[in-house]
């Protein structure tokens, strides 16, 4: 066996490298920590993902640590300049690894695919309804069905009630934003030329971050708008007064 | 010479016709400029009984009092427009005015004004006057200009309009984020940052050619004409070291920003071009030419050629490069780099938000580069097919050479969609030709467009350093490499599949789901080719015999080692359901430059492998360890971090202390100091052993393709006897 210092800090460094990776993701051991009907559906496929990701990761160095095991002292190809390449290894193999990786990534598709039917088809009820979502450079227009109609610019927070789906219809008026809702995985582009579509169903009142997840221009940073999930009580008589409680 | 041979060969007639198409081609870029001052009185609200006649006049003269110095987006302004001079006051009228500004609304105040079509004017009883009070709401986005037209009537009053008389002016007011002209300002301690670090930079630079050189008029003509492949290789180095030193310091001055939250280091448009700026100049102007630099000096030398096949093609393609690179960044003195990320996304780019001239100046540099990098195309694909020496077939190539062969490939086919996008972005913010207007979902059209260049692009980034360590790990492991026609094959299915995978890159901006589907399939498949690519490059160590006391190999094992990071990263990114989290996020970040950054590895690694052919001495070793260990526990302490951030929007120049970013931001800040110091360390090293290093003879490292089998540096021919094959 044949491994030098410089080797085994190298390829430890790297598997020590995977494992820090692992922590960041997960905030530092602190999980994902997200919230409502997305943030299930999503931390589930993003642990999908990580775990087969880690798993292959150390697969592969481990591998690496073997192949070097192997080494001798002997040259056993000849080295000189101008040589004839010849081609090693075997076909057979290379066409196992292409199935052996393709299949791997099938699990992950029906997975993805799965999830993303959920993020898209939004699951309504008698009392969903939709909120019209603009952006504009730097702050957010809410269109509500009833009339109501407001900004983010000055603090006022867009409004829904808990445990009931809302429906986003996400557009802008001037420049590409994204609309986002991070505790919630919930990001919908807002184009100029056209609206898309996505939704919301939260299970815990409380205040949120709304972000915008695209460059728009010098004050991007201060596009912050802020998502209130009220109990329906509550959320009915600011609906209907129009006055937050 | 050469150069006035080809000056004596146009004859009058030529050029006269390049001097007809220059005027045309000037004539065409100022005519729209200079649009025509409204001399005449039109418009909707002339219908309504104004009577503006009379003649125009000097004497008339107006003035709009209540301009702000600079207007804030979405304040409302109160301007009052007045007029003196003319006809004396008298009889039932006295005056009337028209007022229109380019943006934001005007409205009424009183009686005495009404809005018609947008336009400010009287009404009948403010025909009795000669001052009147308009509102003007501001735009959304102050980070532009506004500009008012105001027109004026002096009026006698006695019923006839023969007498009276009219003016005309017009007024500029500047949003506060809004640039002009050339300007630089020193109050931010960011610009003193830039244009210290770039003249300093090029100082460098220069003292260290002269020092090392004996430099004067022959040698600058020499550099200046020279065709030779090795030469132009060479100028490649120096220009992709320039900028690579630019993007470098411009992610420091990013890094510096955001070490801690709510710095006012830099402002928000300011930061917005270094991010600009770093991404554009790494990407197109740095990594890519390093990759060219190695092609144009070792491609010729491995597959035996004399020069490339059109010598001076390749001196013209390298300085439209520089050319090209020096226009996109000198936005930076004329109000303002590009500020709209490299991905230029529109309508971002259209010139009602983004006025200044660094999007346009961008336009021009990537114009250019296209033009440059199409002409290098045409040189390798002709030099790699036709000039290689009899008795080597396409089999037979060294894996370098094969790598640049599926690089120049994969350009020839993107690079032409780039250019199209640009020409029709120029066109859209000089002559509204409404390419990408909104209406016919220009934004979705630029995306497609974009990022059917810009995901292969990627690929053309990455295939270069992959074939540096396909030289270096069987020269340093004395082992043939595993699985060759598995890794061609693979290389070039892999280039299949990048221009077909573009879509990845708007997941959510509404395009059809199933099409969708097909896209995330499509770029999970990429990884099957790179996965066998990685493995048969590791299966090469199987019973060989490393010498990992090597700096060529530890710099490749090093980015082998972090690839893995970025390639396993990406496969997440790639399904449509976790990049609905991930899109624009700080995670994204960390992964490309996992990817990019294991590429900067390896083309160190490549540095480090052909060095001694170049200069003909070695890198100091000791210097180079440093070097090695820095850059990449470095590297791994800067991006690290921000995989852990991965709800943090990625290009905003602050965060508030509440969002609990500031931890990950600051380790990640030290750790790009530490890659920046690395680099210093290597910048000294590479220039101290030019002249000190230990003298390498033909083949220090027993490599085996036929740049080893010449003298270092190789004669002016390359070879004293051609090379063959065995």
């Amino acid at each position: 066996m044949y491994l030098d210092k410089r080797t085994f800090g190298l390829i430890s460094g790297s598997i020590g490298i995977l494992i820090l990776t692992f922590f960041a993701i997960f905030n530092w051991g602190q999980g994902l920590g997200g919230t409502g009907a997305h943030a299930d559906v999503y931390d589930d496929l993003f642990t999908l993902y990580w775990g087969l990701g880690t798993a292959i990761g150390i697969g592969v160095y481990s591998y690496f640590l073997w192949l070097l095991t192997t080494s001798t002292d002997e040259e056993v190809d000849e080295m000189v300049i101008g040589g004839n390449p010849t081609d090693r290894g075997d076909n057979k193999v290379a066409f196992a690894i292409a199935l052996i990786i393709t299949f791997f990534l099938l699990i992950l598709s029906d997975a993805t695919f799965d999830s993303i039917d959920f993020f898209e088809e939004p699951e309504t009820n008698d009392d969903s309804f939709t909120v019209f979502v603009t952006g504009y450079q730097y702050y957010w227009e809410y269109h509500y069905p009833n009339g109501l109609n407001y900004t983010s610019s000055d603090g006022e927070p867009l409004r829904i009630p808990v445990d009931v789906p809302v429906v986003f219809e996400v557009s802008s008026g001037d420049v590409f934003h994204s609309f986002a809702l991070p505790e919630h995985r919930i990001k919908i582009d807002a184009l100029p030329s056209r609206a898309n579509i996505g939704w919301i169903l939260a299970e815990e009142t409380g205040e949120y971050p709304i972000r915008c997840f695209e460059l728009c221009g010098d004050y991007h940073a201060l596009m912050i708008g802020h998502l209130e999930v009220m109990e329906q009580e509550e959320f009915d008589s600011w609906y209907s007064g129009g006055v937050s409680s | 010479m050469v150069l006035r041979g080809g000056f004596i060969m146009i004859n009058n007639k030529r050029v006269r016709t390049i001097v007809f198409a220059l005027v045309i081609s000037l004539a065409a870029t100022f005519i729209p400029q200079l649009s025509a001052m409204p001399t005449g009185t039109t418009g909707s609200i002339y219908d309504n009984g104004c009577t503006c006649h009379g003649s125009a006049s000097e004497e008339v003269e107006i003035s709009l009092n209540g301009l702000p110095e600079s207007f804030i987006a979405g304040e409302e302004y109160v301007l009052e427009v007045s007029i003196i001079g003319g006809p004396e006051e008298g009889g039932e009228n006295s005056g009337g005015f028209n007022m229109r500004s380019d943006i934001g609304t005007l409205s009424s105040l009183d009686d005495s004004v009404q809005i018609s079509d947008g336009e400010a004017t009287h009404t009948e009883s403010g025909n009795d006057q000669r001052t009147w009070k308009i509102q003007w709401s501001a735009p959304a986005s102050d980070s532009q200009w506004a500009s008012f037209v105001v027109m004026g009537n002096s009026v006698d009053g006695d019923g006839r309009n023969t007498d009276d008389s009219w003016n005309l002016r017009k007024f500029e007011l500047a949003g506060q984020n809004a640039r002009s002209g050339l300007q630089i300002d020193i109050d931010e301690p960011a610009w003193l940052v830039i244009v210290g670090s770039l003249l300093s930079i090029v100082i460098l630079i220069t003292l260290t050619l002269w020092r090392n050189e004996v430099f004067g008029m022959n040698e600058l003509k020499h550099w200046l004409t020279t065709t030779d492949h090795k030469d132009i290789g060479l100028l490649y180095l120096w220009a992709s070291i320039i900028f690579s030193a630019i993007g470098m310091a411009l992610s420091v001055l990013i890094r510096l920003q955001l070490v801690i939250p709510d710095n006012s280091f830099m402002t928000g448009g300011l930061y917005n071009e270094a991010v600009t700026m770093h991404g554009a100049v790494m990407v197109l102007f740095a990594i890519s030419p390093m990759a060219f630099a190695f092609a144009n000096y070792i491609v010729p030398l491995q597959i035996g050629a004399r020069d490339m096949a059109f010598p001076r093609l390749n001196a013209l393609s390298f300085w439209t490069l520089v050319l090209g690179g020096l226009t996109a960044a000198s936005g930076f003195f004329f109000g303002g780099a590009a500020d709209v990320g490299w991905t230029f996304y529109s309508p971002l780019t259209d010139i009602e938000y983004t006025p200044g001239s660094g999007v346009s100046l961008a336009g021009a540099g990537l114009v250019l580069l296209i033009i440059s990098v199409t002409g290098s195309t045409i040189n390798f694909l002709v030099t790699i097919l036709r000039h290689r020496i009899p008795g080597m077939d396409m089999r037979q190539m060294p894996m370098y050479t094969w790598n640049i062969l599926f690089t120049v490939i994969l350009m020839l086919v993107i690079f032409p969609a780039l250019f199209g996008a640009v020409l029709m972005l120029v066109g859209d913010r000089f002559f509204d030709t409404l390419f990408f207007h909104p209406d016919i979902d220009g934004t979705t059209w630029w995306l497609h467009i974009f990022w059917f260049f810009g995901h292969p692009e990627v690929y053309v980034v990455l295939l270069p350093g992959l074939g540096m360590a396909m030289e270096v790990v069987p020269t340093f492991v004395r082992r043939e490499l595993y699985g060759r026609n598995v890794i061609i094959w693979s290389l070039a299915v892999a280039s299949i599949i990048s221009v077909l995978v573009w879509a990845h890159h708007m997941f959510i901006t509404g395009i059809n789901p199933t099409f969708r589907k097909l896209e995330t399939v499509g770029t999970e498949l990429v990884s099957v080719p790179f996965g066998l690519i990685y493995l048969c490059l590791l299966a090469t160590f199987y019973k060989s015999k490393p010498d990992f006391s090597k700096l060529p190999l530890a710099f490749v094992m090093g980015a082998i080692g972090i690839f893995l990071i970025g390639g396993i990263t990406g496969v997440y990114l790639s399904s449509v359901a976790m990049d609905v989290q991930l899109r624009g996020t700080y995670y994204l970040v960390a992964h490309f430059h996992y990817t990019l950054g294991s590429v900067a590895v390896m083309t160190l690694g490549g540095i480090y492998y052909w060095y001694p052919k170049i200069f003909g001495r070695m890198l100091d070793e000791y210097l180079g360890w440093w070097h090695f260990w820095l850059t990449f526990i470095g590297i791994n302490i800067t991006f690290i971090p921000l995989f852990g951030l991965w709800d943090m929007p990625r290009r905003i120049y602050a965060y508030q202390e509440s969002a609990g970013w500031g931890d990950q931001q600051l380790v990640s800040t030290i750790g790009s100091l530490i890659v920046f110091v690395a680099q210093l360390i290597f910048f000294w090293n590479f220039t101290r052993s030019m002249n000190k290093g230990e003298v390498a003879g033909n083949d220090p490292w027993g490599g085996t393709t036929f740049e080893w089998s010449t003298s270092s540096p190789p004669p002016k021919h390359n070879f004293e006897k051609l090379p063959e094959m065995n």
